[in-house]
Parts: C-alpha cells; structure tokens; sequence
C-alpha cells in the first residue's frame, strides 16, 4: 500500500510540475539512513523521482513551505502540517491561491528512537507490511506493530482539518471526534504538581539548555524576521547561561506561541539535550481548546 | 504712559480666567489677563482636592498656571486692578493700576531669602490666616509668576529684606503706576470668595470658638503644601480630631442671612471633605447636617453614595445651636427632621460650609467696566436665559464665580464660552501667526552626554532624600557629562541656569529628578526646546511624588530609591531620540451634530467668527427640545419665542449650512481633516463634507416609564415632559389635584444618578399649573430639593410663596406607589417629615423621568470614536479642567449630551465648544501626537496580529507590500499595537522597547548597595 | 544573622491612571515600603509580557502591572487587552512553576492613592514572604 502511496505521490507531483500548475513540488527524500528523510523541493518533473514517503517522514514541511512563498509551489501534507499551514494562512505568511495541497492519508508516523530500540542491531531498512513496520537489521529482520511504534503526538492525532486540500491520496482515517484525553496526559501530571515542583521539573530540564535555539530556528510557526528573543543573544546574561535567563526565553517563547501552536513537536525533535519542549505545545494546546 | 494695543482683556486668572485667556490667545489673539492678587490660580489653586474625581487641585491648576504664563500670545499682570474703561466695543480704553510690590519679578530668584530675613510675621491669608507668613512672601509654593511679594500694609520699612537679597532685587523706589491699553473685547472672571460670618450674628460661633473653621479653611488643613502639611489638626491644641462635624448652608438659602441663593458648591465639597478625611484617618467620625443633599452634577449622586457607604454620616437637620465645652470641642444641639429627635452631641472639630459671596471689589469694579451688578454683588447678564454670558454692556462677558455660585466644569465651560463671544469682535483682526518653533539641534549622531538635575523642591525632597548624594551617584554615571542639586528645579532661576548648563556643556539629553512628569513635564521640554534639545531628549526622575514623599520615615531606602530612580531614567535617556513635531493643515469649518438650542447656539457663534457651519439635524425641523417645551425658567418666556429667535439667528447667516432630516451616516479622518457623510434619509442624496472639527450636541431623552408608576396605563399619568407640552397647547384642563413625583426611575441600583434639572422643572412647571388652573392643589413628591442654577432657589421660595404645594418627601427604600382603583388614581406615599404613610387622589400624576444621553449615542460613540457611560451620556475628557473635550483631538460637546442641563448653562457650553472647535480652525495647523506608533517595514513580516488591538483603526495591512501601514494622525500613541507585535518591528516613539527595557534592566542591577 | 529579605519589585504603570494614582498617594503622603521601582507607559496595553520576563531576568522578585479600571482606559480598550494577555502569560508563569503572586495586574484610579498604597504594601509583604526569586540548578 504504502509502495504505492509514495508512486502515487511520485506521480501526481510529476505531472503537476509537467502541467505547470506549480513551480515547486515540496515532499521528503531519503536521508542519510533509513530512519531519516529530509524535506526536498522538485523544481522539475524529473526529480520527482526522488520523492519518498515512508514510515518516519517526521518533520514539518508547513515550516518549509513559508521559505518559498511567492511561488506556486505543491506540498504533500500530513494533518500535522496541515494545521501549521492553516495558521500560518491566517497570519498572512502564506497566500493559498499560490499553493496546491495534496493531503496525505497518513497512518501516523514512526518514532526513530523508538525503532533503533526495538532494532537488535543497527537499521539498515524500513519497510511497511500492512499494519506492521518491517525493520531491517545487518543480520535480523524484525516486525513490530505500527501502532507501538507512533510519535506521541501521531498516537493522539487531532486530524486533518476538514475541505483543507485540493486533493488526497490514500485512506483518510477518520478524524476524532474529540481531541483524544491522553494527548494532554502528560501535562496534567504536570499540573497536579505543587508549583515549587514544577519549578524544580523545569529547572531541571532547563538547566541543559545551551540556548543553541533550535527549537526556535526549526519552529514553522517562528516567522518573524529577526526574532525579538533571539537577538539577545550576546547579552552576557545569555553567554553565562544565567538560570533565570534561560526561564525567560522558554517563557517568551511559549507566551508567543500562545495563540498559535498547532503541536507539531519539532522543537523537542530537533533538541540537542532532549527538553520536554512538547510539554509546552501541548499545555498550549490545551489552554488554546479551553477557551 | 503706554498705550499699548491688545485685542482682548482678562479680568481675573483663577481656573475661568485663565481658561479664558487660554482659548483667546489659543486662537492667535493677543491677551492681557489682569490679577489682583500676586500670583494667578485663583481658589483652586487653595483646594486639596476636587470633587467627584478626588483630583489633586493644585496638580491640574498648576499645568495651567505655567502654560498661561509661557503663552506668547498672553501678558499677565499681577497686582494690578481695572480702573476705568472707556470706549465701547472693538475700541475700548482700559486704564490699569499697577501696585508696585517693590520686587524686580525680573531679578527676583524665589530663592526666599527675603522672607527669612524678614522680622515681621503675618497670618497667612492664602492658609485662612491658619499660619504665619512674613510680610515679604510668596503666595503659595507652586505660585506664578514665582515672585516674591512685599505685603506693604505690615512691612515696617527696615529693610532687612533689601539687604538679604542677592540679586538686588528689593527697591522700595519702584512706585505704583497706571497704564492705559486698547482692546477689542473683555472677559470678566474675578471669581467667588467665601462667607466669613465674623461679623454680625457670628453664625455657629466662627471667630469665637478656636475649633470652628470655614470649610475654605479646611481645605488647607487637609492640603499637602497646607499649614499642617495635610495633617488635619484642630487649631486649639494641634492634636488630630476624633469627630468633626459640617453644617451646611451657613448663610446661603436663607433671606435673614442676606444670601438667599443656594451656594451650589457645598454639598459635594463637604462630602468630598468628609471622604477624604475617612481616608486618611479611618477613626474620625464624619457628620454632616444637610437641608437637601444636592449632590446634582455628573457622577455626585455616585460620589454621595460612595461617601455616605465609607462612613460619612449625613444627618438632614440645620443645627440650633453650637456652644464651646471646657476642652474646647464644640456641642451642637439639633433635631433630626427624619427621625424627629432632638440631640445634643459633642464634635472635636466643626467646619461651616458658608455662603459664596462675590468679592466686595466686584462693586467698584463694575463702575469702572459700566456693568451691573445684581443686590448681592454678583455680575448680572444681560438676559439671563438667552445671553448668560453677556455682561450688561456690549463687548463685555461673564465667566465663572463673578456671577454667582459655580463649581469648576461651569467655570470652564463658561470661561470657553466667554472667549468664543469675545472673539466675535475680534473676528476681522489680524492674529498672531503659528510661533515658529526654535531651532532644534541634530543631536543623533552624538554619544548621549546627558545632563541630571536634582531638585529638593524645598524640604518636599531635601527633607527626606540626601540630595547630595543622588547628585553624586548621578555624576558618578559613565553617560553623566553633569549633575547639580538645585532647590526649586520648576523655578525661574532655576530654568534659567538649566539652559544654561545644556549650553555650557553641550548636553544632549536632559534628567530632572523632581516631582511628576505628568504636572511638570511639559515645563522642563519647554525650557530644554529653548535652548534647541528636542521634548523627547528630556527624562524625568519621579523623587518626589513617587519617592520623599512616600517613604517619609525611610530617608535611608528613599535616598537609594531616588538614586535608582535617576540611574534608571539616565539609562533611558540614552535610548531616546528627537520626537518630530509634525503639523498638518486644516481643513475650514466646522460640522454640528444636533440642531437643537446647543448645536444652533455653538453654529451661530463659530459663524460670528468667520468659521463655515454644516449644522445636522435628524428631525425635520429645527429646534430640539425648544419644539416640545412650553415656558421657559426663569422669565417664563414661551419655548417657541425663543426657537423662532434661534432658527432666524441660524437662518440669516450664509456662513451656516442647515441639513435637517439628516443623520450622520460615517465619519472618518481626524482632527483637522474629517470626512463625514450626510445621509439624507429615504429617496434623499447622500452628502459628503470635509470639516476641520465636530461639535456634537446631540441632547438628552427621558426614560421610558412604562410599567412604572402606572405610567402607559392611563392617559392622566404622564410625565414633565408631556405636561410642558399640555401646558403649552393649553390642553391641561382643570385637574383638582396634581401628584407631581419627582426622581422617577432615577437615584436607584439602575440609574444610580440624579437628573440634575428635575426639580427645577417641577418647581417652575408647578408655578405654570398652578397659573393654568388655579386651584388646583399641587403635591410635589421628592427626596431631595435640588433646585440647581442661577435664581432657581429663590424661584423656588417664591412658588413656595404662590401655589402652596404640599410637599412629601419621600424616601428611595418607600418609593411612591400610583394604582388606578375604579377610573381613580391615588398615589400611596410614606412622608419622611411626617413619618406617616399618606394617600392621595391624583387628576393628574406628572413623573420627573429620569433622563439619558440622546438614543443614538452608542452609534455616535463609536462612529466618533469617543466614549459615553451607561446612561449613554459622553465622557469628556476631564471631569474638571476639560468639560468640552473629548479626549479625540478635533472633536466637543455641549448641552444634554455630557449630561442634562439648563438652558443658560446649555448656552454657556455651546459658546464654549464653539471656542474650542474654533481654535485649530483658527490656527489653520494642528500638531500630530509625537508618541505615536512606527513600523520597520523590513523587521514586519505582515502577520497582522497587531491591527485589531488598535482602538482608532490606524493600522492596516498593505496587500501588496504585505507589510503595515500606520496613518500617524489617527494614532494616539497608547502603544497597545506594539505590545501585539511578536518581532518588535512596531515601536512606540518614545516608548520603544529600547528605552523600556532600559529602565527595567536598570531598576535592580547596579543598585547601590 | 543575615539581613532580613527586601522584595525587589518592577511597577510598570499607565500614565493616565496608575501612574496618576502613585502621585496621588505621594500628595496624600500615603507611605508604602520603598521596594518598588516605577516605569512608565502610556497605557497597560504598551506592557508587553516580554517586558515582565526581562524584569525578573534583571534581578526582580515580583513585577505589578498597573492601569486604568476596566471602561476607564484612556485610550478605550488598551487595558483590555492588557488583561487578555496577562491572564495568558500568568498561566504560563504557572505551568513554568513560578509563584503567581510574583507578578500582579492592578487597576487604580488616578484617585486611588491610598490604594495604590495598599497594593504595593501587600505585595511587598507577600514576596516577602515567598523570599527572593531563585532558580536552583544542577
């Protein structure tokens, strides 16, 4: 199924591109192992060979669709991307009119980590079978259920948002009714906790923070020309890694993202020191649906 | 002798003379103002607070005091008298009377040293004679001009002050001079005073019992800058009273007092006293005995009621007697006439509300003007309900006090309406050209070399913040190229070596570590504009209002605290920038919204002075309220008499465009240039005209009664206005007996306010029913007898005299109860005096309505973009000191619409919004606010979220540039945008995140320790 | 024996009201503990939280919000949106775990003087309380 999922889009992208209907076709290639893909931009019918769809086709590509605006480009979206993309519409970062959006019946994607661990050895490939992932070792091959395999934020999808593409490809699961209780799990413990512990949970976490702003420069929804809490960064405050400082940028950059996270968790995925960054786009989230 | 041309003249510069002169000189017209006393101020200048906004008196005086003295346009002249007026109008002839005070104001420092040189000692007659001053003086800290004064009738010649003087100031050569001067036209503003019933019957033991003080008095025991620095203390023995007790109408409303006339000010300030007093010390009981309690201006029902909920007793009863007890407290004897008992009670403390009484110059002032005066020595009008504001020569105007009781939005109201009457003759004269500003230096290339000035202002800072040492820590900042103390930074002197200490040092921004920026802010930019630096190159350091005068027992944490407060305002400083005065041209003439007698009066006015009118009316015809009214108080002259007079005063005047039958339909721009269209109704063609400014007079409503007091239910029930109506058509009938209820719907939890002008109408429409149908038996069903404005209270003794109505009060808990029994209406009515439950059969039951802003106020409000409250009237833009503004530039309001009003007073404001709508019409420029909101284009990624936060829809996205647009003249510079913009490529000028932060990330770092 | 605690705190006050409230305690000479630094704006609506965050960055224990009472705003809705966004930002100091009662929004009258007072005198009293503002880390 998934074989043909990634011909279709092959083709589809093929012939958008040969038609002229878009300039750019915007999906995944392979990275430099099975478990990676990286986001890839066809400018010619030819290259759409290149395109991949697979189990880990992980990051957000709404993040690298704002870097082509003014073009008319294509883009095969997950429901996650879909709903960055719809953001940043309604911000004006984007004109719809300039975009042809084919929706991804996607299945809910793989966390990385979580093969390499269930792997006996290192990943030489990935396959799908059915609801199976096929992982390939260099002297094992092993099947595990997709499903135990998911991101969380894949386990408790939200959906794509509804007459959102132009078309779509693959089975549409059906959207939730409601957003799924154990999406927010997580932050809930968080809230049960007495506020000096939570303190003591993030500073802990935080304590890590190098300040390399990752999770800023990967954010699709970080739009802003020069960000107004990066441009700090040479104040000595910063350069000593001042606890309180840290706190701050955190702070800031949740509060900025207030109105408009969608959970996409790229922050979290792209950390060097594996912040629970996610924490704070579901807290967002949560806060944002309580309205 | 000089002869100098003016075109207008002040009589006067308390808060209506300088209002006056303000809007004449605003205008391009030349002004003298004329003071008798040494500084200008006035009585405000003595009030601590005033009332219903408890605003710190001298704090919004003084901005004005300071502006009319900088005035390029106004010469001020203190000491000085009117003596003789010849000529007439356009031409008149004034001869002044300068009294020497024997101190060069040119050479004279304020420094003071005079006074402590000075060996006579004096009671103070600006504290109420509650202190000692020496017969050299000043009058008061924050006087204008900061001169010092000899009090020639107490000095002794001996010259100690001549010798103490630095400067050489004193000669007691300089000699008294007279001085002749030609004006166009005159304003007359020379104020109130304050009954002082030492003579006489000495009333409630004034001048015979150490405790009892005028309320006058009180005030300045209760002032900051007061005898007791704001600590009320009895004068027998300093020590703090426990109870004080007011007693009301001390010689006002009553004819063997000789002031018949309510003094209209006492109510609100004995409440505002009494609260205030609470607040300060919430142990001391507060009483006061009242006859009404008129608490009848916008907001002073609500100020009454919060008064009365904070422990200020009101007792309604007119003490018999006041006797002195051995410990020098007072025992009054008195009935309560609503419980009807009889009590003796004993007061640490009593304060007299006394009469208003002109001052007794105001006589002889008028001979010299050839104006009248009525039998108490107020000014008269020449038509007291159709000229309020015209003395009885031409060319002459009345403001304020002068002619008789008034709190200070009239004042200022009047004041404006003054100077818009007196700049009819003045319409054909050349004005004074927009001053050109001085040259600025471009200081934006240059490292900040910022200059700090700190002021003790006397011992309000000195005496609790080391001076010296905020002056070093100051010196000691790396930007800091100059740093003093100086004891009065706000002085003349002082002024004078700030510039030069820019000049001297090449300064390119400028701290004041003194008082607020919100009083003296403004003087500071100005005196550094002087000397070429920008209004934004200019910080101030609050150590003052926010610092001493705080942390009075902490002079150890208050001296850190105002270092801080100076390092953090020099951390700004080196972020801030020019602010460029930009000015944009006006478009001529003026739209009114509201063809009644306001809008008609404010038309015709600005046509007098040249200025082109579109006058709009929705109705068909015009006229307002004149159309459904029948006499007018106080001469009884028909509504219609006057309408007729008013539409052909509009009529003949080409320079007027009338559209009835007409609303506003959109109004865009601002100050200086709107758009607005006229939609004509059905069928009708839609107008657009460009106007420079808007007057909005739109009037008032009554409420709708139905459901109460059977109101709807029967024709016999109807409320005062219907009964002006029947009066008028002659359709009254011979009703045996009329219920009149007054505060219908009013003075409850949904319309806590009182009406302000319902018992005045009952009063006069009881006179007319009684001269209708004589016989008829009146009942008159009230709480309080509010009879407000000029001559009501004796119109109101005198209906008593004429109809004999039977008087209920009534109480708001027992409400008047109407039922229809059988075709028989009968009015069941719990009488407060009698303390008895009453019944009445009515033939006719009129209901005093409560009443609201115009229907369509919340349309307009928002089409304006200007506020109003919930009974939809508007918001000015200060309760006091700018009653005909609103806070959107270009924009004013007149008559019922700002809340309900008689019709002289209506007049008064419609004459004054006119002046106020006039002078950036006159002026032909207005200047752009400098704080306003800016975009980096290149920094903006156009994600909009900034554009709903703005509440006078000044930004816009562009489309094609997709980037934001902001149209300068429409921001106000709240900077709530800016707070919206995630990336910060929208800046506040003058509020940029740069110079924000520059202080926050000062307020604790690099503290002293 | 070290010295007793004294609460930094960062006031940041409209012009119209708050900071026309603070001047009137002064006239009034209402005294209140001298822990508090004033800063200000033209309107509530100008305080942007980032402004709050900087605050506690540079050394503040708590920070007070202060404008005009709500249908007050000099400017109509900037105190509004001043409240919209604090109550976000509040959530999130929580979620963060830093105490509320660090940061505080207050609406004071230009009259309000003596209550001025008050609101500075009680959250002084409260950081007292809580000790100064310090984030352990390994």
């Amino acid at each position: 199924m998934t074989t043909s999922l990634e011909t279709q889009l092959r083709s589809r992208a093929h012939d958008l591109l040969a038609e002229g209907v878009v300039e750019l076709f915007l999906g995944y290639r392979q990275g430099s192992n099975p478990l990676r893909v990286a986001p890839f931009v066809a400018r010619t019918p030819l290259e759409t060979a290149k395109l991949v769809w697979n189990a880990v086709c992980v990051p957000n590509l709404a993040g690298t669709l704002a870097k082509h605006a003014g073009q008319r480009i294509g883009v095969a979206l997950k429901a996650c991307d879909a709903q960055t993309l719809r953001e940043l519409l309604k911000l004006n970062q984007l004109e719809r009119s300039r975009l042809y959006l084919i929706g991804i019946g996607c299945e809910g994607m793989a966390n990385p980590e979580a093969i390499t661990d269930a792997a006996p050895g290192r990943v030489t490939g990935l396959a799908e079978a059915g609801p199976d992932l096929v992982i390939t070792t260099a002297d094992d091959v092993v099947r595990r259920e997709r499903g135990t395999l998911l991101l969380t934020k894949c386990a408790t999808c939200t959906g794509m948002p509804t007459d959102f593409c132009d078309e779509w490809l693959g089975e549409a699961p059906p959207a939730p009714p409601t957003v799924p209780a154990e999406r927010f799990a997580a932050v809930q413990a968080l809230a049960t906790l007495a506020p000096a512990e939570r303190l003591a949970f993030w500073s802990e976490h935080l304590s890590r923070c190098t300040l390399c702003y990752a999770c800023q420069t990967v954010c699709p929804l970080c739009f802003c020309k020069e960000c107004a809490l990066t441009l700090e960064r040479d104040h000595p405050r910063r350069q000593a890694r001042e606890p309180m400082t840290i706190f701050a940028y955190h702070l800031m950059r949740a509060y900025h993202l207030a109105d408009r996270c969608t959970g996409c968790d790229e922050c979290s995925r792209v950390c060097p020191e594996d912040i629970p960054l996610n924490l704070i786009c579901r807290k967002l989230e949560q806060d944002r649906s309580q309205v | 002798m000089d002869a100098h041309a003016y075109d207008a003249l002040v009589i006067g510069a308390g808060i209506s003379g300088m209002q006056a002169a303000l809007d004449l000189a605003e205008k391009g017209y030349q002004v003298l103002v004329v003071e008798r006393q040494a500084s200008i101020g006035g009585t405000m200048a003595k009030l601590d607070k005033t009332f219903p906004t408890n605003d710190c008196a001298i704090c919004i005086t003084a901005p004005k005091m300071v502006e009319l003295a900088r005035h390029p346009n106004i010469t001020l002249l203190t000491s000085a008298q009117v003596e003789r007026v010849a000529g007439s109008v356009g031409h008149f002839e004034v001869t002044i009377w300068r009294q020497t005070t024997y101190v060069d104001p040119e050479k004279c420092t304020g420094c003071g040293d005079c006074a402590r040189a000075c060996p006579v000692e004096v009671a103070d007659t600006f504290n109420g004679r509650l202190s000692r001053r020496k017969a050299i003086y000043l009058q008061f800290p924050q006087a204008v001009p900061a001169v010092y004064t000899i009090d020639y009738a107490q000095c002794t010649g001996c010259g100690a002050c001549d010798r103490a003087c630095g400067p050489g100031a004193i000669s007691f050569l300089r000699r008294s001079q007279p001085l002749t001067v030609t004006v166009g036209s005159i304003v007359v503003a020379t104020g109130f005073e304050v009954l002082e019933p030492t003579e006489l019957r000495r009333e409630y033991g004034y001048g015979r019992f150490a405790n009892v003080l005028t309320a006058l008095q009180y005030e300045r025991l209760m002032a900051a800058s007061g005898p007791t620095d704001g600590h009320v203390t009895r004068p027998s023995d300093g020590q703090a009273p426990r109870s004080i007790a007011w007693i009301q109408c001390v010689g006002s409303r009553s004819t063997q007092g000789g002031h018949p006339y309510c003094s209209k000010i006492c109510c609100m300030y004995a409440t505002k006293e009494a609260l205030i007093t609470r607040e300060h010390a919430p142990d001391t009981a507060t009483t006061i005995f009242y006859m009404d309690l008129r608490a009848y201006g916008k907001d002073f029902q609500q100020y009454y009621q919060r008064a009365a909920s904070h422990g200020v007793r009101y007792v309604r009863s007119r003490p018999a007697s006041v006797s002195e007890n051995a410990d020098q407290s007072l025992l009054l004897e008195y009935e309560d006439t609503l419980t009807g008992k009889v009590a003796s009670e004993t007061f640490d403390l009593l304060v007299l509300s006394t009469a208003v009484v002109p001052p007794p110059e105001n006589r002889r002032l008028a001979q010299a003007l050839g104006i009248a005066v009525d039998e108490h020595g107020f000014f008269v009008a020449r038509d007291a309900l159709r000229a309020p504001l015209h003395a009885t020569r031409e060319g002459i105007f009345l403001a304020g006090g002068a002619q008789g009781p008034n709190d200070i939005p009239d004042c200022v109201a009047q004041a404006s309406g003054a100077a818009g009457l007196a700049a009819v003759p003045l319409s054909q004269r050349q004005r004074t050209a927009e001053p050109v500003p001085p040259a600025e230096r471009d200081v934006a290339a240059e490292a900040p070399r910022t200059g700090v000035f700190v002021c003790s202002c006397g011992k309000n800072i000195g005496g609790f913040v080391d001076v010296e040492a905020v002056t070093a820590s100051a010196r000691a900042l790396p930007e800091v190229a100059f740093a003093e103390a100086c004891t009065f930074a706000c002085s003349e002197d002082a002024q004078r070596k700030i510039r030069g200490a820019i000049e001297a040092n090449g300064l390119n921004r400028v701290v004041v570590a003194a008082c607020s920026p919100i009083t003296h802010g403004p003087v500071f930019q100005q005196t550094c504009a002087e000397v070429g630096l920008n209004a934004g190159l200019f910080e101030m350091a609050n150590i003052r209002n926010q610092c001493s005068w705080v942390h009075s027992s902490e002079p150890g944490p208050a001296t850190t605290k105002a270092a801080d407060l100076v390092r953090m305002a020099v951390a700004r400083a080196s972020y801030v920038k020019s602010l460029p005065v930009q000015t944009i041209e006006v478009t001529p003439g003026c739209l009114v919204i509201g063809g009644g007698a306001a809008g008609m009066t404010a038309a015709i006015t600005l046509a007098e002075m040249g200025i082109e009118v579109v006058l709009v009316e929705r109705e068909t015809v015009l006229g307002g309220k004149l159309n459904l009214l029948g006499k007018l108080a106080p001469n009884d002259l028909p509504a219609s008499t006057f309408r007729e007079h008013l539409v052909h005063e509009v009529q003949r005047r080409p320079l007027i465009k009338v559209f009835t039958g007409t609303e506003v339909g959109e109004v865009s721009g601002h100050v200086g240039n709107f758009q607005v269209t006229l939609d004509g109704g059905l069928g009708e063609a839609i107008t657009q005209v460009q106007v420079g400014t808007i007057i909005v007079a739109t009037g008032f409503r009554e409420i709708d009664l139905r459901g109460r007091y059977g109101y709807g239910d029967d024709p016999r029930i109807i409320t005062q206005l219907e009964l002006e109506r029947r009066l008028r058509d002659g359709t009254l009938g011979k009703p045996r007996s009329v219920v009149m209820i007054n505060c219908a719907g009013s003075l409850d939890a949904e319309n806590p306010s009182c009406c302000r002008i319902g018992c005045s109408v009952a009063v006069k429409n009881a006179r007319l029913v009684h001269q209708a149908a004589p016989g008829t038996q009146v009942f008159l069903l009230y709480q309080d007898l509010r009879v407000y404005g000029k001559g009501q209270e004796e119109a109101f003794t005198q209906m008593l005299a004429e109809v004999a109505p039977q008087r209920i009060r009534y109480d708001a808990e027992r409400p008047p109860r109407v039922s229809l029994e059988h075709g028989r209406i009968m009015v069941t009515v719990y009488d407060t005096l009698l303390r008895d439950e009453l019944e009445v059969e009515a033939d006719l039951v009129v209901l005093t309505a409560a009443l609201r802003g115009d229907i369509e106020t919340p349309r307009l409000k928002q089409m304006l973009k200007v506020g109003a409250n919930a009974q939809d009237f508007y918001h000015e833009a200060h309760a006091k000191i700018r009653p005909l503004d609103f806070t959107t530039e270009g924009i004013y309001l007149c008559g019922g619409d700002h809340y309900p009003r008689s019709i002289p007073d209506t007049l008064a404001q419609a004459a004054g919004a006119a002046s106020r709508a006039a002078i950036p019409l006159l002026r032909g420029r207005v200047k752009v606010e400098p704080i306003v909101a800016e975009v980096e284009a290149a920094r903006c990624s156009g994600c909009g979220l900034c554009v709903p936060h703005c509440p006078y829809g000044a930004m816009r996205l562009d489309p094609e540039r997709g980037v934001l647009v902001i149209e300068e003249v429409l921001c106000k510079g709240c900077g709530t945008c800016v707070a919206a913009c995630p990336s910060g490529a929208l800046q506040q000028r003058g509020f940029a995140d740069a110079q924000v932060l520059a202080m926050i990330e000062t307020a604790w770092e690099g503290a002293l320790v | 024996m070290s010295e007793p605690f004294e609460p930094k705190i960062v006031g940041l006050l409209c012009s119209w009201c708050a900071y026309a409230g603070a001047d009137t305690a002064g006239v009034s000479r209402v005294q209140y503990p001298p822990n508090l630094r004033i800063v200000r704006v033209m309107c509530s609506g100008r305080v942007d939280p980032l402004f709050v965050a900087r605050a506690f960055e540079h050394g503040a224990d708590g920070v007070l919000v202060a404008g005009c009472h709500p249908g007050d705003c000099h400017y109509l809705s900037g105190n509004n949106y001043a409240e919209e966004r604090f109550a976000k930002f509040a959530q999130l100091l929580d979620f963060f775990g830093l105490d509320q009662r660090r940061f505080k929004l207050a609406w004071v009258s230009g009259s309000e003087g003596a209550r001025f007072a008050t609101i500075v005198a009680e959250m002084t009293e409260e950081l007292r309380a809580l000790g100064p503002l310090e984030l352990k880390v390994q």
